[in-house]
């Protein structure tokens, strides 16, 4: 009953979203407060103290918003009264600027201030120290209050002057943490919304880069831009993004993967198909391949989209470094990968059901090494992965310093001292630790985590089927990642779909000068990047002396 | 609802069962490592008792045991220990061994087979066929012929390192290289004993007693610990004298039955014909002007042509050897001395291959591959002889050696030393 009544009301266009959330949403208490109601917005009054008394109403317990009453100094005396949210603003703009601005207006000359044109007029004085915009309804003034903004109440006037006073506290700009690179920009994203527009925009210099703002989140009232450099971007993947954000209709956006898991292309799936980033330099040259950004507030790690399985394996680093170095080094990173998937579950493969692909001094070695050792080598890597995956955890959670004594005690201490007890043997310990080291080198910290739950499956496999397990393992996993898509874009492109055009930046990087042409998978309008021939020529000889 | 709830149900069962599967690791076709008994050599005897046949095979195997050192991390390999076992069957004798182990014995690493002279002259083909049968054997695995019994060879055991690592190293390029015998890999014994265009051969290993004076010095570390329990009642029976194996000398099949042996000198001359040597090792003396010097060969290529001249079969062997002369008792080792030299090598050599065919011949064996050079090159020719007399097209066949020996190197001086002697 309840749900044809809801699905009747948003047809009729009375509730104004389809969410099923609405109606836990109605028992906010906001929702209650008198003057709230979203069908019809409440105009504001001429009475100034019906204004400041409704506006003291909504802010009611809420102490961080200042009212501020005062009276022009004119002939008539008129009153009038700020309201701002000494948390989002800057108490020296209000203070230095508007107050000054407003307050000794009448001695000076020009028009004079009346009931009737206060508005008028101190708009115009308001324009040249900041942004300004004038609000004729209660729910605009509390939007606007609650944006950082200071609204100025005049009496016998049914409108506010919204003035913008954003400042208030916020983190530095420091170095990406998740991302550190030794050649390349220091500067990483903050959580600040405007510094994070403003980074993209240092980098790329063109009216073409567009940023498409809209707000998610009814309680939370989270910025959310839709960042592309038109004509580069694809209109339809910018266009799709724009339809799966709007589609979204929560209460709250804390962090990017609120948003991240909402507009995926799968419900689940163990392989990032969104990938994100804390460094604008990468941002930027996600955006110069025709990708699109989306900047949240609150959040100093935009998504990007659309991606592949091979920007898991991509730093940003790559592009800065000699293109031979960067191509070894990726090489080296799927390696790394493959040994964060395989390695133990090869090694319980090998050891327990194909001892004959193993050199015997080898075996000989492990062997003696695992006599009288009370569990099977399977179990031990998965209890030693298990351990190790606790020591991880423990390590994150923990302050940095007391994090590093963990994993030193965890990864040294006890794994020496359970092969010297007898308990393991000393083969899974270093299995466990090479895979531990291979899965760090993994640039993309979701792939990381995807890798780790699949070794463990494929240690079940293995330890159950042996190499076929493995290869069935494998298969399975091979086949989803075939079935995966990125706002359109196969997941495993430029391999399947072979594109030979990008396999020039896949496991290898060719050098600038022969990266002509965005990648294709993007599926970019504008495809070239540079003028063809413009790598290093040596001088013509005798060129230089005629 | 309901079915909602089934789903989820059935879905916790499906993953619980999965999980159940870790408890399960270690069974089925699992072997765990440190449960295996790693066989390295295998021998194989038979004998006749009252007309029926007694087959016995022995072991080598490897107990991987824990280091008893500092913290015990690391294994060490024990000595190869021995285990024989008896039965109506090559396979009734490996599984009468087998059950004397308390571990599975697994034969992923085998390095070879043994054969005794025995079932090598009475039913060589049992045995091989058994073996080739056996999953766990592997295509290069190698087999030998042992003079005497196969488990007299596996008790001696090895001169400095386990005898299944000797033989290894051995097979691999040695046996050739040093002229020494051949290497028969498991695959090359089977396709010889089924052709019917080339007889077999094996290589020849045989214990002999270890010399006084390296006896004294630690020679025979590598000796087998006897692990055969009741069985080991023939085992002391060295233990005076220690003995150790020496792989010298070629077994010349006919069909599948042992005929005969290469002495050295034939053995050398089998390589020169039917085998290409790279990176050889093989000293040969010569004689020139009634002194002696050696001809170091490094490189061997043979071709053997065959000719048909009115219905008669000819052959024609072409060696081309390269190699070097540092050891010889002062020739003056211009461009024409060298020449000198290389026509006395030929002549060496010519003889060695020479008595190899002759042997062949005596033999009535075509263990050289005459007839296969035939069939390859002349098939129809080849086909006018039956399945029972092909080795008519080699034994009644002319043959011509040509040898050209090229000396190459004449070590790090150029000219001979001049000794300055003062006149008298």
């Amino acid at each position: 009953m309840l749900k044809r009544f809801w699905r009747q009301a948003v047809e009729q266009g009375k509730v104004q979203s389809s969410d099923k959330a609405q109606p836990s949403d109605k028992t906010q208490p906001q929702d209650k407060a008198p003057g709230h109601q979203p069908q019809a917005p409440q105009p504001l009054s001429v009475n100034y103290d019906a204004n400041l008394q409704a506006l003291r109403q909504i802010f009611n317990l809420c102490p961080d918003i200042v009212f501020h009453e005062f009276i022009i100094n004119s002939e008539e005396g008129i009153r009038a009264f700020i309201v701002y949210a000494s948390s989002l603003c800057d108490h020296r703009t209000i203070g230095d600027q508007l107050m000054k601005s407003i307050l000794p207006d009448s001695t000076q000359k020009g028009v004079k201030i009346t009931k009737a044109n206060a508005v008028e007029v101190l708009k115009e004085k308001l324009i040249s120290l900041a942004e300004v915009d004038i609000v004729g309804d209660l729910q605009g003034v509390e939007d606007k209050v609650l944006q950082g903004n200071a609204a100025l109440l005049v009496e016998g006037s049914a409108q506010a002057i919204i003035a913008n006073a954003r400042g208030g506290e916020k983190r530095a700009i420091s170095e990406p943490d998740t991302e550190p690179s030794i050649r390349g920009p220091k500067d990483g994203f903050v959580e600040d919304f405007e510094t994070n527009m403003t980074l993209i925009r240092r980098r790329i210099k063109t009216s073409r880069l567009k940023f498409m703002i809209t707000e998610k989140g009814k309680l939370t009232k989270t910025k959310i831009a839709i960042c592309y450099i038109e004509g580069v971007a694809n209109p339809q993947v910018v266009d799709e993004v724009r339809q799966r954000i709007e589609r979204i209709n929560n209460d709250s956006v804390l962090e990017g993967n609120y948003i991240e898991e909402n507009i995926m292309d799968e419900k689940f799936s163990l392989f990032p198909l969104i990938q994100y980033t804390e460094r604008p330099d990468k941002a930027c040259s996600c955006l110069l391949q025709g990708r699109v950004l989306i900047l949240i507030e609150n959040s100093n790690m935009p998504l990007i989209v659309p991606t592949t399985f091979i920007a898991m394996l991509q730093a940003a680093e790559d592009y800065y470094h000699n293109s031979l170095a960067a191509s070894t080094i990726r090489i080296l990173r799927f390696i790394a990968l493959n040994m964060a998937l395989l390695l133990p579950a090869v090694t319980v493969a090998v050891f327990s059901f194909h001892q004959e692909l193993l050199p015997p001094p080898l075996v000989s070695t492990v062997a003696g090494a695992r006599q009288g050792l009370p569990l099977s080598i399977s179990l031990e890597i998965i209890l030693f992965e298990f351990t190790f995956e606790l020591l991880r955890e423990a390590g994150v959670r923990l302050p940095k310093t007391i994090g590093q004594a963990i994993s030193t005690v965890g990864g040294l201490v006890i794994g020496d001292a359970a092969v010297n007890a007898g308990v393991v043997s000393p083969i899974s310990v270093i299995v466990v630790a090479i895979t531990a080291i291979a899965s760090f080198s993994v640039p993309n910290f979701e792939a990381a985590f995807s890798l780790r739950i699949l070794r463990f499956s494929l240690i079940l496999a293995a330890s159950v089927l042996g190499g076929i397990g493995i290869v069935f393992g494998l298969m399975i996993i091979l086949i989803h990642l075939c079935s995966l898509r990125s706002f359109g874009v196969p997941y495993l492109a430029p391999f399947a779909p072979l594109i030979v055009r990008d396999l020039k930046d896949s496991i290898v990087r060719v050098p600038w000068w022969a990266l002509n042409k965005r990648p294709r998978t993007n599926r970019t309008p504008n495809v070239y990047r540079k003028g063809k021939a413009q790598g290093p020529r040596k001088p013509k000889k005798g060129g230089g002396q005629s | 609802m309901k079915n909602k709830n089934r789903i989820l149900a059935l879905c916790i069962i499906l993953s619980l069962i999965l999980y159940s599967l870790v408890l399960c690791s270690g069974c089925w076709s699992s072997k765990e490592v440190e449960n295996l008994a790693l066989v390295t050599l295998v021998g194989i005897d038979l004998r006749k008792e009252n007309g029926r046949e007694i087959w016995k095979a022995s072991a080598l195997v490897l107990f991987p045991q824990r280091a008893q050192g500092e913290g015990g991390q690391s294994g060490q390999l024990s000595a190869e220990k021995y285990f024989e076992g008896e039965g109506p069957t090559p396979q009734t004798a490996i599984l009468a061994y087998s059950k004397r182990m308390s571990r599975t014995p697994f034969y992923g690493y085998i390095s070879g087979y043994i054969i005794g002279e025995n079932v090598a002259r009475e039913n060589l083909i049992h045995c091989v066929e058994s073996v080739a049968r056996y999953w766990q054997t592997r295509p290069r695995n190698i087999y030998f012929l042992a003079r005497g019994q196969a488990c007299d060879v596996l008790k001696a055991g090895g001169a400095l390192d386990r005898l299944s690592n000797e033989l290894i190293e051995f097979s691999d390029y040695r046996a050739a290289a040093t002229g020494q015998s051949v290497g028969v890999y498991r695959y090359q014994l089977e396709e010889w004993l089924t052709s019917n265009d080339r007889d077999a051969v094996l290589g020849v290993i045989q214990p002999v007693p270890v010399p006084e004076a390296e006896n004294n010095s630690g020679g025979s570390q590598g000796g087998a610990q006897s692990g055969g329990g009741q069985s080991g009642s023939s085992m002391g029976g060295n233990e005076n004298t220690p003995m150790k194996n020496v792989i010298e000398g070629i077994a010349v099949f006919r069909d599948d039955k042992l005929v005969g042996f290469l002495n050295r000198e034939e053995t050398e001359g089998f390589l020169l014909i039917s085998r290409e040597i790279t990176r050889g090792q093989m000293a040969i003396a010569v004689e020139k002007d009634n002194q002696m010097f050696t001809y170091f060969l490094s490189e061997s290529k043979s071709k053997i042509k065959p000719i048909v001249n009115n219905g008669q079969i000819s052959y024609q062997v072409t060696i081309q050897t390269k190699g070097g002369v540092n050891d010889q008792p002062g020739f003056t080792l211009g461009i024409k001395e060298i020449h000198e030299l290389e026509e006395a090598v030929n002549e060496r050599l010519k003889a060695k291959a020479l008595a190899a065919i002759e042997k062949a011949k005596e033999y009535d064996s075509d263990f050289l591959g005459f007839a296969e050079a035939l069939h390859r090159k002349k098939p129809k020719v080849w086909k006018t002889f039956g399945p029972s007399n092909w080795r008519e097209a080699f034994t009644k066949a002319d043959i011509e050696v040509i040898v050209k020996s090229k000396i190459v190197n004449t070590g790090t001086i150029g000219d001979k030393l001049e000794i300055q002697r003062n006149p008298e």
